[in-house]
């Protein structure tokens, strides 16, 4: 029955591929593994510090490098031709599985023997003999780099002078930043329609609780001679870019209309600005509310208390940097970034 | 739908390999030593090829041809190459005769090309007019003469022996015929146990015989058996790339081929090499040829079709060596 034979070898051949394919991806996946490693390590050494995480980033590292394996080997599987030839060369099969693969479809008796003898001595062969799982060669050079190396790095990173900017923020941030838990009351302003207001606390957590619709709409009626925002072209409702604002998350931008934009971020802002200039932080007090649809930390229409509050906080939390930007440690490029900060934020009182 | 069963194939195959084992063992009870020569000549004639045997005189050339056709039952002719000999004494001519009825006719009288085992003495002294007669013979297994087609019976093939010492008074093969040669085979001077057992057995009382079996049908089923041999895309390139590694402008030609080689093998070379795994496989119990025996029948099959450079002709470069090159380089 030529069929069964060509089936019987087209079934035998695929388990040897399977097979192919398990060598390659355990092949592939070592070389992977040291890739990433070494990029992972890289990284390190750019950001002058280690993972916070070990573990958590070994195992994502190691994952990642099983995947990139896996797809390695997929990709680069033998077709059904080509593990015949391997298993041709390795088995010293004298070219039978190919010549049978070739003569599959011949109902010949020359193509029936020929199919009998390759599927006789294939049965003789395990896959796993054919394609043992090897490791690469360079298998104790990688493992050894692999320690090696972040050793290596982390003495690196310990002997490198800290970052200014880390150095700066902790010694400060923690003195800027009021105790958790501490609750800021959000202004009625930052409340949405919809009856929820938010509320942050100093570690930049955001909670929300409802409030009476009554209190909202009259938190939100705008106030007459006053522009909705003082800096910001943003039409309403539309977005506004916070490209001012990189150092941080600014805010929620709702985009919902008028009145509707919750920022949060203000505050810790404000904070690390300030802290990054070596002074207090006193602008946590600022929050975006304004009907310019974004609420980033700019300088949105400030009708609430909030705004009031952030007005005496500002010049503060400016000052302060500003007495501070001068200290050599901070970098040049730092400071012009402080400077830019307040001057996004600047409230609309204070505005030349 | 073909009526053979893989039952026939391998019974033919079964009585093939029975009857080269015989004739192995026939020739080797009069030709003594020499295995891998003996098993080239059986294996160039179960192809049905035709074969360039060269070696010094007194070595069994002769010997081994004749011991080949007696043992399988074929008729033999023995032609010996003088510079006279002329081509109507190769084929045959035609012969006015007289029948019964008193007329006169001319008929065709064969000439011992006609034979299933033709030896060619000396070949290389024959006139190359002579040598041309061979050449029809040979590759179309049929005569023309006077613009009559004679077709030679299978099995045929022509063993040809020239002496590489005597060059004075010869005539050597052109090109065009040495490609029609199946094998050049080369009969190397017997060792020492071979020469004292060619002596205990020529300069007796007792002489060797040959014992006659099968005959032109075991022979004729084995070559077609021969061809119906599979063989893999990846084997027939190899083939192909050994063919175009002896051409000196090739890009995978090895060195010695660059330095040395006029002009590569030829088409033909392929086709032998390919025929001749064939019949090793066969002989090994397989239905397909492989690499390995590609690589064991290329040296026979083409360092003959290899034409030297002036400068490996002065270097007395060696054909053998340098297809040994091209197989390694292949490999």
């Amino acid at each position: 029955m030529p069929q069964s034979d060509a089936a019987l070898l087209l079934s035998r051949l695929t388990r040897f591929r399977r097979r192919a394919t398990l060598a390659l991806w355990m092949h592939d996946t070592v070389p992977a593994t040291a890739g990433l490693v070494l990029v992972a390590e890289a990284m390190a050494v750019w950001q002058r510090s280690l993972p916070d995480r070990p573990i958590e980033t070994a195992a994502a590292l190691l994952a990642a490098a099983c995947a990139i394996g896996l797809t390695s080997a997929l990709v680069r599987r033998p077709t059904l031709r080509l593990t015949a030839r391997a298993v041709d060369e390795r088995a010293h099969l004298r070219d039978r599985v190919v010549t049978a693969f070739q003569c599959r479809a011949g109902s010949d008796a020359i193509s029936r023997l020929v199919l009998r003898d390759a599927i006789a001595h294939l049965d003789s062969v395990s896959p796993a003999a054919a394609f043992p799982l090897r490791l690469p060669r360079a298998v104790p050079t990688i493992g050894a780099l692999a320690v090696g190396v972040p050793l290596a790095v982390a003495a690196v990173i310990s002997l490198l002078p800290p970052s200014p900017v880390r150095s700066a923020l902790p010694s400060t941030l923690a003195d800027a930043m009021p105790p958790p838990g501490a609750r800021i009351e959000r202004d009625a302003a930052m409340s949405d329609r919809s009856g929820r207001r938010s509320t942050a606390t100093a570690d930049a957590r955001v909670t929300t609780e409802t409030i009476p619709p009554s209190e909202v709409e009259r938190a939100t009626q705008p106030q007459a001679g006053r522009p909705p925002s003082s800096t910001s072209a943003a039409t309403p409702g539309s977005p506004q870019p916070d490209a001012d604002t990189p150092a941080g998350g600014p805010g929620t931008r709702g985009g919902r209309g008028p009145g509707q934009s919750v920022g949060t971020a203000a505050p810790a802002d404000a904070g690390i600005a300030a802290a990054a200039a070596g002074g207090p932080a006193e602008g946590r007090g600022g929050v975006g509310a304004g009907r310019g649809g974004a609420a980033p930390a700019d300088s949105t229409a400030g009708t609430s208390t909030g705004d009031r509050s952030r007005d005496g906080g500002y010049a503060a939390a400016w000052a302060a940097a500003e007495a501070a930007l001068p200290q050599e440690r901070i970098p040049p490029r730092l400071r012009e970034y402080v400077r830019r900060y307040f001057s996004a934020i600047r409230p609309a009182a204070e505005q030349p | 739908m073909s009526t053979v069963t893989p039952g026939i194939i391998e019974a033919r195959a079964a009585a093939f390999r029975e009857c080269f084992s015989h004739l192995r063992a026939e020739i080797g009870r009069v030709f003594v030593g020499q295995p891998a020569l003996v098993e080239q000549l059986l294996v160039c004639f179960f192809c049905q090829g035709h074969a360039l045997v060269e070696g010094a005189p007194g070595l069994g050339k002769t010997l081994l041809i004749r011991t080949l056709s007696e043992a399988v039952n074929l008729t033999f002719a023995r032609i010996q190459c003088t510079p006279d000999l002329m081509p109507a004494d190769v084929v045959g001519t035609n012969i006015l005769t007289e029948r019964a009825d008193g007329r006169r006719e001319f008929v065709f009288e064969r000439g011992p090309i006609f034979a299933n085992v033709v030896l060619a003495d000396e070949i290389n002294r024959a006139t190359p007019r002579t040598q041309s007669a061979f050449l029809e013979a040979m590759q179309e297994r049929r005569v023309t003469v006077f613009g009559l087609d004679h077709h030679i019976e299978e099995p045929f093939s022509v063993f040809a022996t020239q002496n590489p010492i005597e060059m004075e008074g010869t005539y050597p093969l052109p090109e065009a015929q040495l490609d029609r040669f199946f094998f050049k085979l080369i009969v190397q001077t017997p060792d020492f146990p071979d020469l004292a057992e060619i002596m205990a057995r020529t300069t007796g009382s007792v002489r060797p015989t040959v014992t006659p079996r099968f005959g032109p049908d075991v022979v004729r089923e084995a070559a077609a058996l021969i061809r119906d041999v599979a063989i893999a895309d990846e084997v027939t390139t190899l083939v192909l790339r050994l063919v175009r590694a002896t051409h000196p402008d090739a890009p995978d030609a090895p060195a010695s081929v660059r330095q040395f080689v006029r002009y590569g093998a030829s088409p033909r070379g392929a086709q032998a090499v390919i025929l001749a795994a064939k019949t090793l496989a066969l002989l090994d119990g397989r239905y397909h040829a492989s690499a390995t025996d590609v690589r064991r029948v290329a040296v026979p099959a083409l360092s003959h079709r290899l034409i030297l450079n002036f400068q490996g002709e002065m270097e007395r470069a060696s054909p053998l060596a340098i297809v040994g090159d091209v197989v390694g380089a292949a490999s």
